[in-house]
């Protein structure tokens, strides 16, 4: 009778441990509904309704994970926005108010400037020209929320809130990945390459040359170069380049094709003293595949030059477990894949 | 003993100084042709450049985020789409259908110079993008510009100089990245009177 009693019980646990240790995650049609109303419930879903987040595509189940959206505060000049995960999505005008679920793209034109509030957690500045998506944007059960940028192109300014939980926040660029635990500053990527310049707290940056901490009043480059040496180049006037601001391929054309003349620089930035330089002794970056007509460095400072690549926009650091990297699978309307 | 002193022949000639009336007759032909032609360049403008592809038409009511978003991926910007986006940068639109509008607008404005020969097909040079740009904000130049006007040379320079273009020859094309950076660049400038830095912020 005891020998039984304890069978009982033993099989009793052993369905309660099992119950316990099921898969969260929903039906894929359930969870493409879920998404599709995402994009305009509420976003302040902080302490509101804990359902475990339905499986999204391309990223494991997230056990307790509530995805949250960004609201739309204000927008200032042409801007419009895609939802990835739909079909036959389409670029839609963005307004003040939209609510943007995970796996949105937001793009602006000339004279734009979009304000994104991100929950409780801080507010994206999205300026001019630029081109960002929410690749992921939801809180766990332990309330940090979880936050990853795709930038394109273009500048972003970011003030990430830690005072009402942990965050998570990641800005991927062609070039590096920017992470944030609760400060404030400006993010851009553009042909000339990366800029990050902290405003307040603190970034870490990581790039294939490094990584690099920046603090407030710091700025780095892709090549996570000081922010000390970032200043002593700005500061020294830049009365010529090397090779007369010529690109490598211009470099390398003269050698072969000029009589030899791309052997000979001239004194002119801040760091150079001799009258002699080999081609490539400046080139410090080269764009990633697909910009094959991008300029390759400049003369010895930090940045340089690029062509971010073409749509499929190279990630240089592969994305960690479970994470989906937006832009390598996104394809603008019309261009086809 | 006296000397003998006679009068040249006026019939000689230096060998290498004869010329037959035939070959004078010849050369001044070609001389008067030269002035001919001369006379009716000045005459018909020879300022003016040719204008190739000049009924192409670009994507119609495609505003400035769909344009860039466009541009951004191409490995080169042609000429037609370098003017759309001037006119882009100036007007905020584009409702110009072909390329010989944008042209012709753009050289009623003094953005695009009337001795260039365009093409819409034609990549935009750095150098022509930074002339254009140049003129479009109105920027103020150093003593080259000053004394002998807008060029692409120095007007890529001086660009060069306050970060709105990056590095490289004036005569290389641009890519469509760069081309989005150098637009958002001037765009901010003209708005704001300062030029950005690579994060986005106003350089101090």
């Amino acid at each position: 009778m005891r020998h039984a009693i304890e069978l009982v019980v033993v099989g009793i646990l052993t369905v309660a441990v099992a119950q316990a240790a099921d898969d969260p995650a929903e039906p894929q049609s359930a969870a493409n509904s879920s998404r599709a109303a995402s994009t305009k419930t509420n976003s302040n879903a902080a302490g509101a309704d804990a359902q475990p987040a339905p499986a999204v595509e391309g990223l494991p189940p997230a056990s307790g994970a509530t995805p949250l959206t960004a609201t739309v505060v204000s927008v200032e000049g042409p801007a419009s926005y895609i939802v990835t995960t739909e079909e036959a999505g389409e670029w839609q005008p963005l307004k003040t108010g939209d609510e943007l679920s995970e796996l949105t793209v937001i793009r602006t034109g000339l004279g734009a400037k979009v304000v994104l509030e991100l929950s409780d957690r801080g507010e994206i500045t999205i300026r001019n020209a630029t081109k960002v998506g929410i690749a992921s944007f939801r809180q766990d059960a332990g309330r940090q929320v979880t936050t990853r940028l795709g930038l394109k192109y273009g500048s972003i300014h970011a003030e990430v809130d830690s005072t009402q939980g942990p965050n998570d926040f990641k800005v991927r660029t062609p070039v590096a990945t920017l992470s944030v635990g609760g400060t404030g500053g400006g993010i851009g990527f553009s042909y000339r390459g990366l800029g990050l310049s902290g405003s307040h707290g603190s970034w870490q940056v990581t790039t294939p040359s490094g990584n690099t901490n920046v603090g407030a009043g710091q700025s780095t480059d892709e090549n996570a170069t000081p922010s000390g040496n970032l200043a002593n180049a700005a500061r020294n006037p830049r009365m010529g380049d090397p090779f007369g601001g010529l690109t490598q391929e211009e470099i390398d054309n003269l050698l072969l094709n000029g009589g030899g003349r791309g052997i000979f620089g001239f004194v002119g930035n801040g760091y150079a003293n001799t009258m002699l330089f080999m081609p490539g002794m400046y080139t410090n970056y080269s764009p990633p595949s697909g910009g094959s007509s991008g300029d390759n460095g400049d003369g010895g400072n930090g940045g340089g030059d690029g062509d971010g690549g073409d749509d499929g926009g190279e990630i240089v650091n592969p994305p960690g477990n479970g994470e989906r990297v937006i832009f390598n699978d996104f394809v603008s309307p019309g261009e086809g894949q | 003993m006296t000397a003998e002193i006679k009068p040249a022949d006026s019939s000689f000639t230096p060998e290498w100084f004869s010329v037959s009336s035939d070959t004078m007759k010849r050369l001044l032909k070609t001389c008067a042709r030269l002035v001919a032609t001369v006379g009716l360049m000045v005459a018909g403008g020879c300022g003016q450049g040719l204008i190739a592809n000049d009924h192409t038409t670009l994507v119609a009511n495609e505003d400035s985020a769909a344009f860039l978003d466009r541009i951004s991926s191409q490995t080169h910007v042609s000429e037609n789409d370098a003017m759309r986006g001037l006119i882009m940068l100036l007007d905020g639109s584009d409702r110009l259908e072909t390329f010989r509008q944008r042209v012709d607008e753009l050289k009623s404005r003094d953005i695009v110079s009337l001795n260039w020969n365009v093409d819409a097909a034609r990549p935009v040079t750095r150098g022509r993008l930074a002339y254009m740009i140049y003129q479009a904000a109105r920027l103020p130049g150093g003593v080259m510009l000053t004394l002998t006007g807008p060029s692409e040379r120095y007007c890529l320079r001086e660009l060069q100089y306050r970060g709105l273009m990056g590095e490289g020859a004036a005569f290389t094309p641009v890519t469509g990245l760069e081309f989005v950076g150098v637009l958002s660049a001037a765009d901010t400038y003209m708005r704001t009177g300062e030029v950005p830095d690579k994060a986005g912020e106003p350089m101090n």
